[in-house]
């Protein structure tokens, strides 16, 4: 069954590229798991990232990249499968558990993931991080999110909109 | 402008812990989320439970117009976490009491199982007003976020398509048939929606009692896409539909009890055709009910039977017990399509026959949980719900309704009593957005209140 290995072959088995941290770090990576960024895709398919060039990435840090690249691998076959219809249940839930282990880490790291994952379009790690972000402020109230993301402290009419909200809302605080 | 019901509530600001404390206490750190760009903050907002994002809707005007995105409408629909929750629909209350069964899980705060959400309600017609009072409208059917109304004057039905958080309403075209109080149905998906309005014709005493049913189909992919009522088709022979049981859906069919003997009706929405199906131990059957078992978003629904089993052989205790359709088994005939999923366990159903007392109960299904809820012996509301937690395989009460004495219309009669006194169980999942609504843009769907610039 082997296929027939044409030599301009985007998906040939294995096929490496090397990615370079902002801080000069080189990752050697399948071009599949790559491949889970879209902004990489398109250099990949173009031919890039092969031989001794690595494709620079100045806005990542090697700390962050390698553990952007742990959930590339991860989920590289899962991607390949075309969102895994064929997947099993097993598979499935060891995706999961993954995931949530993957996730489990402090809050700067968190916030570079997510950046990262932003800019290189990795949407599934972007939706997963801020998934985790969003459990963390679920029961938060209005005050403490503006707090949180440095917004200054409401204008006294904002305060009587907010207020307005919470009484058309109020099941919502119940 | 503003709905009287809202008065009554809290002006206070809530304080943020009181409701969450016990749920993974995490600090955020300002240092590091103030400097989040602004897609990334919406695309965490969007990944908020529905509850969650309309409490921080308040944090500032931009999160606050985010409910009228489309395109943060989309991303909530696709990114946020399914909610199994169940309404309680309270006859002329002017709201929907929400319970949330996986809350019931958590030993802490009990009250957090419980929340009230206020209802759009349609504003009486000016002028024909006075003389035939008011039109009122009772819930008949929930899916996909979207609860329908049914007008409750017989004649010429008005099915209104509500979603009570963004209190957004479209009605349907008025029903081509005349009906007394007709049991319905609705499925919406993303792009489309089916709802099923059957039995109970007015037809004159003279008249050969042919009891049919109505469709309407409406599909962004078809023309128009704003849909259209489907000339009826008849019930079987002898057919009896008890309006208060509504229909479940799974797989392009909507299912229905019928009574006297009891038989579930099956529609096929496609060929517009029904047939029947032969219930479990249908001669022992008391109150049953057809549900929708599973259908998170990632499993398949299935139809399910809840019902009482009474036979007086000692060696078949009375229970209450759960049954799956077996898939593809529509067209065959007899008890042998159902499995048995679950019954109840003898000490539950000790506590649960003495709160029923006979008279029956409502009863829904929403993901891992079936509720089940006696029928009430006073007051409207409900008493003494019980869920099925599947996952867990674990029977438990839920928390006491905290919201039985804030009851502003109790004794008001007369006004929304076309489905009887009493209230419906409805497995209803609070969504921001329902497309499906959309598809009725023809007829102009309008926001009641809420929409300050």
């Amino acid at each position: 069954m082997a296929a027939p290995e044409s030599g301009d072959g985007n998906n040939g088995a294995a096929r490496m590229v090397t990615l370079i941290s902002s801080d000069n770090t080189r990752f050697e990576v399948e071009a599949a798991a790559a491949s889970l960024s879209q902004t990489l895709q398109l250099t990949i398919l173009d031919g890039g990232g092969g031989g001794g060039d690595g494709i620079p990435l100045p806005n990542v840090d090697s700390a962050t990249l390698s553990k952007v690249l742990e959930y590339c691998i991860k989920h590289a076959p899962a991607a390949a499968n075309g969102g895994a219809p064929n997947a099993t249940a097993v598979d499935r839930a060891e995706l999961e558990r993954f995931d949530n282990e993957f996730v489990n880490i402090d809050q700067s790291v968190l916030y570079s993931l997510i950046m990262a994952a932003h800019n290189l379009e990795i949407e599934g790690l972007q939706s997963l991080v801020a998934k985790k972000v969003a459990d963390m402020i679920k029961g938060k109230s209005p005050m403490e999110i503006r707090r949180t993301l440095g917004f200054p402290d409401p204008t006294p009419e904002e305060q009587a909109e907010m207020n307005a909200h919470m009484l058309e809302y109020g099941w919502a605080y119940e | 402008m503003f709905n009287p019901h809202h008065l009554p509530l809290p002006v206070t600001l809530p304080s943020s812990s009181s409701s969450s404390s016990a749920a993974a206490v995490v600090d955020l750190d300002p240092r590091v989320w103030r400097r989040l760009p602004q897609p990334l903050v919406d695309r965490v907002l969007a990944c908020l439970p529905t509850p969650s994002f309309l409490r921080l809707r308040a944090a500032c005007r931009r999160f606050y117009s985010l409910l009228f995105s489309s395109p943060f409408l989309h991303s909530h629909l696709l990114l946020s976490p399914h909610l199994p929750f169940f309404a309680f629909a309270v006859p002329s209350s002017g709201h929907l009491l929400l319970l949330d069964p996986t809350a019931a899980t958590a030993q802490q705060h009990r009250s957090s199982s419980w929340s009230r959400l206020p209802l759009p309600l349609p504003l009486p017609p000016p002028g024909a007003a006075a003389a035939a009072g008011h039109a009122t409208f009772s819930p008949a059917a929930a899916s996909a976020g979207l609860l329908a109304f049914l007008s409750d004057a017989s004649g010429h039905k008005t099915l209104l398509l509500v979603n009570p958080i963004t209190r957004l309403l479209a009605p349907l075209p008025i029903c081509p048939n005349a009906r007394l109080s007709p049991t319905v149905g609705l499925a919406a998906g993303p792009t489309s929606f089916i709802a099923v309005v059957a039995g109970d014709d007015l037809v004159s005493p003279f008249a050969v009692k042919n009891i049919s049913a109505d469709t309407f189909v409406a599909d962004a992919a078809s023309a128009p896409p704003s849909g259209f009522w489907a000339p009826s088709s008849l019930l079987p022979r002898l057919s009896s539909l008890d309006p208060r049981a509504g229909m479940a859906f799974a797989s392009g069919r909507f299912y229905c009890m019928s009574s006297s003997p009891f038989a579930v009706l099956v529609f096929d929405v496609a060929t517009n055709a029904w047939t029947k199906v032969q219930p479990p131990m249908r001669r022992f059957l008391r109150s049953p009910a057809l549900v929708e078992l599973g259908g998170g978003r990632q499993s398949e629904v299935r139809v399910g039977m809840v019902a009482a089993v009474e036979k007086s052989r000692l060696s078949v205790p009375r229970s209450v017990r759960v049954w799956a359709l077996r898939s593809g088994a529509p067209s065959s005939s007899g008890g042998g399509a159902w499995t048995e999923v679950v019954r109840m366990p003898p000490d539950v159903h000790e506590q649960f026959a003495a709160a029923e007392g006979g008279r029956g109960f409502e009863c829904a299904a929403h993901g891992d949980f079936v509720v089940l809820a006696p029928r009430a012996a006073a007051g409207p509301a409900p008493e003494n719900v019980l869920i099925f937690d599947s996952r867990r395989d674990e029977w438990r009460w839920a928390p006491p309704c905290p919201y039985h004495h804030h009851h502003p219309y109790v004794g008001n009669g007369g006004a929304g009593g076309g489905g009887g006194a009493g209230f419906r169980l409805f497995a209803y999942e609070p969504r921001l957005a329902t497309p499906a609504i959309g598809l009725l843009d023809a007829t102009a769907p309008m926001a009641l209140h809420g929409m300050q610039g």
